[in-house]
This record gives structure tokens, sequence and C-alpha cells, in this order.
């Protein structure tokens, strides 16, 4: 076909009702053969999505995720050659899907399912270990400025997004009762696996406040500062054993 | 001998097949090949097998998402995303599409065919002569699996033939897309084969494809990939390997997927298959 065509058979592909353009003719096995370019389309995407937002397929059914990719699809069509890519914005598109108003959870669980995705593909990098930073004295460590795993991913939510995640993740199976408050998670990457946990708030701000830049020093003083509770040991501890610093600069 | 002349038989690569293929001391895969998109991200996981597998046996990398066929010029983004990828693992073949698959920023997940008229010639040759300068590299492009009447289908054949001498490109000759938009158009493989330039042919690909009845009883063929070569793609193979001499032959299968040992015993078989026709050059 004419280059000139192209934005028209775009357009066919991503509607609900395509018509194809004019210069094809009208008739019923033309438009099954272009069923065959829909269909391939239509299922490369769906299943880009199916496998970036696995706790949101569990969630819906997976029935109803085709109907909502779809709608999806056709709102956002892809803006990138790379299918992995495809689609950070189905979270906030969930959000706003009247039929889903019910559910304000799923567009953070959705969030996490993405997060997952990009620490799957991040950069990769060593954690420095307990032994490396314990030969550094208290003021340089300080003083220091932690790069933090390129992996690492965080979102806050306003509902227990990590919990009704695995709750979703098991099929429905989890036994322990969910607890309706807010959660802040951690996705990240050890080595070449993929985890996620929950976060205290201290933890939080402190990771927060070292990704924005922060000295070690600066971050922990306002952490402290908005966390009367903030166990300083304990949240360093942790960004060690979750391998989370993977250098110094100074 | 060389990888590029040599009879040698792969597989497209699923991650889903990493330990099995690894752990196979046997494996009589000669090498494999994968999508370029499925490995441009940083880092992880993806790019640990790659380099694995990559030293233990040659590459090629497979790229879809280039529209060469596109009415602009290649995305310098995805041109950049490829050479980096290009020097990271580096590849014995790297190949594209005669097709389009984005459109003003649209991109979408399917190759998409084009008119092999005189404005298309022009648009596809500079779109391959931009790729292949910012690749630093050559370029096989293969032959699509057709679906829509595009005109006289046996201007394909010619379309590939002339962008091969215009931009000296290789060219990627699918035996099962060949037998797909054949049947879809109603053109005979063996014309078809017999216009193509053969020492243009750097790499070969078979792939299964599935029927599909229309509403006036008309079947149509999709490539699907879904199922083993049928004996029509690999009698097809046979006449074009005793034409272009031994090329490195790809195996796709990337859906119902297999498990590795089906897979395996496939190569086997286009092995097989491809010795029966080199030898038995005067049987045809």
């Amino acid at each position: 076909m004419n280059a000139a065509l192209f934005p028209e058979f775009v357009s066919a592909m991503l509607d609900a009702e395509p018509m194809l353009p004019d210069a094809f003719p009208r008739d019923a096995q033309v438009h099954e053969r272009f069923g065959v370019h829909r269909n391939t389309s239509r299922i490369g995407l769906t299943d880009t999505l199916r496998t970036a937002y696995p706790a949101v397929v569990n969630a819906v059914g997976d029935t109803y995720f085709e109907a909502l990719a779809a709608e999806f699809i056709r709102a956002m069509p892809p803006r990138s050659p790379v299918m992995q890519e495809y689609s950070p914005a189905l979270p906030e598109f969930i959000e706003g899907f009247p039929p889903l108003s019910a559910w304000p959870w799923l567009g953070d669980v959705g969030r996490i399912d993405w997060a997952r995705r990009e620490a799957h593909h991040a950069e990769d990098a060593v954690a420095l270990t307990a032994r490396q930073l314990q030969a550094l004295s208290i003021d340089t460590l300080m003083n220091s400025l932690p790069r933090l795993h390129p992996s690492l991913r965080m979102i806050e939510s306003p509902h227990p997004a990590l919990s009704l995640w695995f709750y979703q993740q098991s099929g429905g199976a989890m036994s322990t009762e969910i607890r309706w408050h807010a959660e802040s998670v951690q996705v990240w990457r050890i080595g070449f696996e993929v985890k996620q946990r929950r976060l205290t708030t201290g933890e939080a701000v402190l990771r927060h406040e070292l990704a924005g830049g922060r000295s070690f020093g600066d971050a922990l003083h306002r952490t402290t500062e908005r966390e009367s509770h903030f166990d300083a040991t304990s949240a360093i501890t942790s960004l060690i054993v979750d391998g989370l610093i993977v250098a110094l600069e100074h | 001998m060389s990888f590029k002349r040599s009879l040698s038989i792969g597989v497209g690569f699923k991650s889903a097949h990493f330990e099995a293929v690894m752990s196979d001391d046997l494996a009589a895969v000669d090498f494999l090949e994968v999508h370029a998109e499925n490995y441009v991200g940083d880092g992880g996981n993806p790019h640990r097998q790659l380099h694995a597998l990559g030293e233990r046996w040659p590459l090629t990398i497979h790229g879809v998402g280039l529209s060469l066929g596109g009415a602009r010029a290649p995305d310098i983004v995805h041109l950049g995303r490829l050479r980096k990828l290009l020097r990271r693992h580096p590849a014995q073949l790297f190949s594209e599409h005669l097709a389009w698959s984005g459109h003003d920023g649209i991109w979408l997940p399917d190759l998409l065919p084009l008119a092999y008229d005189d404005a298309a010639f022009l648009r596809v040759a500079e779109h391959i002569d931009a790729a292949q300068t910012a690749l630093g590299r050559r370029l096989l492009i293969e032959n699509p699996a057709s679906y829509l009447a595009a005109g006289d289908h046996l201007a394909e054949a010619d379309f590939l033939n002339a962008l091969h001498q215009r931009t000296g490109c290789g060219l990627l000759l699918d035996l099962n897309n060949v037998a797909v938009s054949c049947h879809n158009q109603g053109v005979d493989t063996k014309v078809y084969i017999d216009r193509l330039t053969f020492d243009a042919i750097e790499q070969f690909h078979l792939a299964g494809h599935s029927r599909r009845l229309l509403d006036d009883g008309t079947e149509l063929l999709i490539d699907d990939h879904g199922s083993a070569a049928s004996g029509e793609v690999l009698a097809l193979y046979g006449d074009a390997l005793r034409r272009a001499g031994p090329r490195p032959t790809l195996i796709e299968w990337d859906h119902n997927l297999p498990d590795w040992p089906v897979l395996a015993a496939e190569v086997e078989r286009v092995r097989q298959s491809a010795v029966h026709a080199l030898i038995n050059w005067d049987d045809s």
C-alpha cells in the first residue's frame, strides 16, 4: 500500500469499528484479510500488557483484562517500537476507568507490576558489602553521597498495595487478613532476582532523601526530623541487607 | 569454514529454554537468534542469558521495530538502541523486514504491507542506507508474509533484488513467508523463488503456518510460528538451498512453544532435509 494511506491504515488497525482506506476494495474477503493484521496487533499488544501486569490480570480475570486492554490500546497505543516498554500508563488509565472506580487500589497494584518489569531490565550493579562500608570512618560515610541500585523503585500507596499484590499473585489464596492502611513499597533486584517488600515510613523517607541526591548525614538528619521513631541504625542496616548501596561519592 | 557460508541450523531463542539449552551437552543447535527489541533494556537477566549463550554459540539478531518501509526515516533513538545492543552482543548477522510497523509516533507489533512501486523503492532504499550507516554493518532484509493484495506480488522478488543492488543489503529468505504469501496472493512459489538473486541470500528462516477458512470458502495461510515447518516449506528450502549454497538456517517457533527436546529434534530434521537436498543435487 502507498505510504499516503498509512495514517488511515493505522486508525483502522486501532478503531473499534475499522474502516479500511478507500483505496482498498469494499469487499468482505479484503475485510477478513485485513482482520489478520488487526488480530496480530490486538493479540500482540494484549499479551504484552498481560505479561507486564500479572497481578492486575489475576485481580480482574482474563476476560475482563482483555476488554480493559482493548480500551487502553485504543486510547493509548504504543509510542515506541520496543513493546516491552508498553506501557507504564496502564495504572493511571485504570484509576480513571469508571467501571473500576470501586477498586481504587488496583492502579497501585499495577504500579508494583510495572516496577517489577522495570527492575527486571534495569542496569546491573554490584552492591557494596557491610565490610566495605565498615572500613570507612563515620565522617567519611556521613559526608558521602550514596548511589542507590539502579533497579530500585518505590511506590507510596494510600492503600495496602503490596498486601493486595501478594493476595492477587497468590490467586486470592492467602489466608492472612489484609489490614487496610497505607503502604510504602520497595521493588528492586538482588543479583538477577526481582524482589518486593514493604518499607517502614522511616526506611521509605530515608530512601527518598538519598535518591534525591543527599549525603548520608543530611538524609539521616532529615529523616529523623520527620520521623520521631526513626531508628537510624536499623535503617542503614536494611539498606546494606537489601544491597541498595552500589557506590559512595565523596 | 565461515559461519556465513555454513549449513548451520539455529533456533529462535526463548528465555523459557535457557536452562535446558545450557545444560544440553548434546545440543545439536549451531546458533541462536533473538529479537533485538527484547534485549534493549539496560541490564538484568535478559543480557546475562544472552551473554552466556554468546560465549557458547554464534548469535544472530533479528529486528522487528525499524519499520524500514515506513513513511519516515528509521527512528534515530531506535537505531541508537540497536547500535548499543550490537556492540554489547556481537552478532554474526543482523536482519530486518521489508515492511512498516509505525506511523506518526504510533507503533504496532505487526509487519504491515507496502506497495512495491518506485516511490516505495526509493524510500526503503534510503532507509536501509541510513540504517546500515548508523549501525556500521550490512543489513539482511526479510521477505514478509502477506495477506492483503499489494498489487503484483511477483514484484516483491524484483523489489528485494533491486534493494540488494542499490544498497548492498543481503537477503534473508523466509521460506514459510514465501509459501504463505504465494498461497494468499495466488502466485506460484517456484516462479517467485526463480526470480530471486541467489547470491544475495545470506540466511534462511523456516517456520510453521496455520490455515484459516474465510467466509467465501477461500483458504488463507497464516504465518503464526506455532508449529514445525511443513513439508512444502522444507521442499522450497531444499530448492533455494541448492541454488544459494549452504547458509545459516533458523527455525522460528514462537507460539505453542514446545519443550527444548522437541526443538532440538526439529533442528535434526531440518539438517537432514538440508543435507539430503544438497547431496541429491541432481534429483530435482
